[in-house]
């Protein structure tokens, strides 16, 4: 009986053929593209070099030597323009942010005091800004460094000896500063201090991006898809289908069980499909952790066949339907990760990520496809979409027969 | 074969059945006649053990609806009111899902459903989906897949509703090859010809109430009615079924007033209608026409409901 309801589940499903297109080929579309987005082929976000409006009213040696730096950087691209027409393109949109150099620059910085440096930014985009000023600082901070050490010591011999020793001893003595600062002079020049990062990954060049648009919108879609499934018990029950069943010798637990079993294959093959596509076209590892991705897969599938019955079952109407699961799904998409990185939400939201579908199954996929945390930390999250979909199925089953109960 | 004794079912303060008895005995053709509302869906919901009824009992051969679910299932077939059917399906999937469903062995369910199809003119269209069939089409399937596991029983819930008129005398052949096969039959329908045609006994029900029951002659005899006359009247007129009844009280047994029309039991119509008229012309009561009409289900139905069929 239950395989019988299952294959004709299964048939009408593949028999759908926008649904087919939004189950499959839809996906397939949103990961490729959000897969460029987050930077996982055809060059990161980090590659590119970022417009930066250089403005510099100091006009000095010193100014002119940090345009240079800033313009040997690969991270930025600079554009020069003069106060008000940089603030114009910031403003306009056209370039995310522009350094001025004020004057009195050289001099403050030989005085040791504060540099007149100020950074304009266009506050819509603050992910690119920070980007740029990641950049910039890579510069500043050691040009800045070394130029206010060196005034300073300038400063002190002439305070110190200026009266005390003749004065071509004391240009000498500048000259000699000066040599030992002098980034040409690579034997007696002094060190940079530079924080050196190292990206630390199971292998270099871990296609994150790529692991963030297959996790995200995979189960995104994977929850919509099945949500449509499910949906099929009020289409059946508006039908008389549902009736004609119970007219027969099906029982209702028959009926809700095959209803979640039918789900469940096709959100088994719809995973595979997607996790295919990812290996095929992007040659995305899959089998690195290949026993623990199959307990995912099959963790997910449960978690969200679960969920699109129980949608269906509190629901009245076909349109209560898919109202519902618009709103829960693309909440819970937004919160749980699938829309953007976790990383970028506060902790309080970070904590009530945790009560979505989503989060569970990509911070396993991340675990499984990107970081090497071991068995046991993956099982925890199968552990938990197979907590869901238990919690789901059986407020799913249990609304469902009292549900019918009533209508009949 | 169906024993229906004082069953009553209660939604709410509404009374859907109130202690309905009835017997349908084996190889029997029996139709329930009632108008929207009159209880026999919940009637055959409740046979068929998908609704419990408030009180009473339900027995189909010898088994007890409330204890043997299971076996009642597999000795009926329902074809219901709605085209019940997978309509992204094609005829041949349809027929198959319902045949295992009811219990039908793969081994014979190819051959039988097969069969149906044949018997239904159905065959070339087999692969079709169910959503590019006409209304008659479906209508036939929709029969077809509550007899492929071969039911002792069928319960028919207007299964008409909708047809066309070269469908629906395709469809009383179906039903008068069934009867004739010993299927027991219990038919619920709006369409009184068609109940006339096939019935061996009649039911008529309202408010939940079996008011009367037994063969065509039967309850003719019931009402000791022969002959009715029709007379339709012009829209505005404002007769009472009072006016005549006192008027002219040795000739008329009985009137009904619907949309104008005047259903008149008279001990012999033929002979009464010239005075009635003139009665009605003399009152100024504009006649629109006048017809002596032997009696049938409808007159009996009205007589007994005080309302058509449809209403």
């Amino acid at each position: 009986m239950i395989a019988s309801l299952i294959r004709k589940d299964i048939l009408q499903a593949f028999k759908d053929k926008k649904g087919m297109a939004l189950s499959f080929i839809l996906p397939i579309v949103l990961i490729a593209l959000f897969s460029m987005v987050y930077g996982s082929f055809g060059g990161g976000m980090e590659d590119k070099p970022q417009d930066l409006v250089f403005c510099d009213e100091d006009s000095t040696a010193i100014s002119q030597q940090l345009k240079e730096e800033l313009h040997a950087e690969k991270g930025l691209r600079l554009i020069f323009r003069q106060l008000e027409e940089g603030k114009k393109l910031v403003l306009d949109g056209e370039v995310t942010s522009m350094l001025l150099v004020g004057k009195g620059f050289a001099d403050s910085i030989a005085a040791g005091g504060g540099a007149p440096l100020e950074f304009f930014y266009d506050e819509s985009k603050e992910m690119e800004m920070g980007l740029t000023q990641g950049a910039l600082l890579s510069v500043l901070m050691p040009f800045l460094g070394e130029q206010s050490s060196k005034g300073q010591v300038h400063s002190f011999i002439d305070e110190k000896y200026a009266n005390e020793l003749p004065e071509d001893i004391i240009d000498e003595i500048h000259a000699d500063i000066d040599k030992q600062f002098s980034t040409d002079n690579n034997e007696t020049s002094v060190e940079k201090t530079t924080l050196k990062s190292t990206a630390l990954s199971v292998k270099e060049d871990m296609p994150w991006g790529l692991i963030q648009a297959f996790a995200g919108t995979s189960v995104m879609m994977l929850l919509f898809s099945i949500t449509g499934m499910g949906s099929s018990i009020i289409k059946e029950r508006d039908t008389g289908t549902l009736k004609r069943l119970l007219y027969s010798p099906v029982q209702p637990w028959q009926i809700i069980t095959a209803k979640l079993a039918s789900g469940f294959i096709f959100a088994i093959i719809q995973m595979v499909i997607l996790v295919l596509f990812v290996w095929l076209a992007f040659q995305l590892d899959i089998f690195r952790n290949f026993t623990s991705l199959v307990l995912l897969v099959i963790g997910t599938a449960f978690a969200a066949s679960g969920f699109g019955i129980l949608i269906a079952a509190i629901s009245k109407s076909q349109k209560q339907v898919e109202s519902l699961s618009l709103i829960i799904i693309l909440v819970m998409s937004a919160l749980g990760g699938s829309m953007i990185p976790l990383f970028l939400f506060p902790e309080f939201l970070r904590n009530v990520a945790m009560f979505t579908i989503n989060f569970w199954a990509i911070d396993g996929f991340y675990d499984n496809l990107g970081r090497d945390v071991g068995m046991i930390t993956q099982l925890v999250n199968v552990g938990m979409l197979f907590l869901f979909g238990a919690i789901t199925t059986s407020f799913a089953v249990f609304i469902f027969t009292k549900r019918l109960a009533r209508d009949f | 074969m169906i024993k229906i004794n004082e069953i009553s079912k209660q939604f709410g303060n509404f009374t859907a059945l109130d202690k309905l008895s009835l017997h349908v005995k084996k190889g029997e053709f029996y139709s329930l006649l009632g108008p929207n509302g009159a209880g026999k869906t919940t009637c055959i919901n409740i046979i068929s053990n998908i609704t419990k009824p408030s009180s009473g009992a339900v027995e189909i051969d010898g088994l007890n609806s409330s204890i043997n679910s299971k076996e009642i299932k597999k000795k009926i077939g329902v074809v219901p009111q709605e085209i019940a059917l997978y309509n992204d399906l094609s005829a041949i999937e349809n027929l198959n899902f319902w045949g295992r469903i009811n219990g039908v062995l793969s081994s014979v369910l190819k051959g039988r459903v097969e069969e149906a199809l044949r018997f239904l003119d159905l065959y070339d269209q087999r692969n079709q989906r169910i959503s590019s069939y006409s209304g008659g089409m479906k209508r036939r399937i929709n029969i077809a897949a509550a007899l492929l596991h071969q039911p002792e029983v069928l319960f028919m819930d207007e299964p008409t509703v909708g047809i066309d008129p070269q469908s629906r005398l395709f469809t009383y052949e179906i039903f008068e090859k069934l009867h004739q096969q010993g299927k027991t039959i219990f038919y619920t329908s709006h369409n009184m010809e068609e109940v006339e045609r096939l019935s061996d006994r009649i039911g008529i029900i309202d408010h939940g109430k079996l008011i009367a029951e037994g063969r065509l002659d039967s309850l003719k005899n019931q009402l000791s009615m022969e002959e009715t006359l029709l007379i339709s009247l012009e829209e505005k007129s404002n007769i009472t079924s009072d006016f005549l009844a006192k008027t002219l009280p040795d000739m008329i047994d009985s009137v009904k007033i619907q949309n104008n029309q005047l259903y008149i039991s008279t001990r012999n119509a033929t002979k009464d209608l010239v005075r009635i008229l003139q009665l009605l012309d003399k009152n100024n009561f504009e006649v629109k026409s006048a017809e002596v009409k032997k009696v049938n289900l409808e007159m009996i139905f009205l007589e007994l409901t005080g309302k058509k069929l449809r209403e």
